[in-house]
């Protein structure tokens, strides 16, 4: 009779000062808004009135798509679970889309290590870890030169 | 619209499955080094390939 070994999950929580930093813009950027949207209304020109009201409208789209990634920093949760049946990562909400999921050993076809295509043009080294599902395109997840 | 946009990622990036550097405490190749060392045995039972 085969015997099922049983690993002990790799268990992997977010760097939170890493995506500080590679967030600090956005994250700049929604305190800026917030300085804006709540300038002093009563003193403030036609002009200022509707970049207030403007930066209120981005405000609220900000905290759409970011807030739900500052609560995550907040009360982190593993970014990715590797266990006997999966693999399985969470990435938090932007605004209306939901990266997280899980992939059973099953349904892989190969992993690698490959580099974005929306990478920055400075950035050459792979930057992602990927996993492929059988008869999926490999189009632009290029594997690493060797 | 969530599963357009996940299908238009897939379709650019190759993969359903990203995790992108920035998000974690050790670098990609660590990770990837743990899951082939530690899963060594059912990366083979299911015929993963391990691209270098």
């Amino acid at each position: 009779m085969a015997m099922q070994q049983e690993h002990q999950p790799i268990v992997i929580y977010p760097d939170r000062g890493k995506f500080l930093r590679a967030n600090g813009a956005t994250f700049l950027l929604g305190g800026g808004l917030i300085l804006l949207a709540f300038t002093p209304w009563h003193r403030a020109t036609a002009v200022t009135r509707m970049l207030v009201m403007l930066s209120r409208v981005l405000l609220l789209l900000w905290g759409w798509f970011s807030i739900p990634a500052l609560t995550w920093l907040l009360f982190p949760k593993p970014v990715v679970i590797v266990n006997d049946e999966s693999i399985l990562y969470h990435f938090p909400r932007i605004g209306p889309f939901a990266f997280s999921g899980s992939l059973a050993w099953e349904e892989i076809k190969a992993l690698y290590l490959g580099e974005l295509t929306l990478r920055r043009m400075s950035e050459q080294a792979p930057n992602a870890f990927c996993v492929s599902f059988p008869g999926t395109l490999m189009l632009s997840c290029d594997p690493m030169p060797s | 619209m969530n599963k357009t946009v996940l299908t238009m990622l897939m379709t650019q990036v190759g993969s359903p499955f990203v995790l992108p550097k920035a998000m974690l405490p050790l670098s990609i190749d660590e990770l990837l080094a743990r899951v082939r060392t530690q899963y060594a045995d059912t990366i083979h039972t299911h015929g993963i390939e391990l691209r270098t």
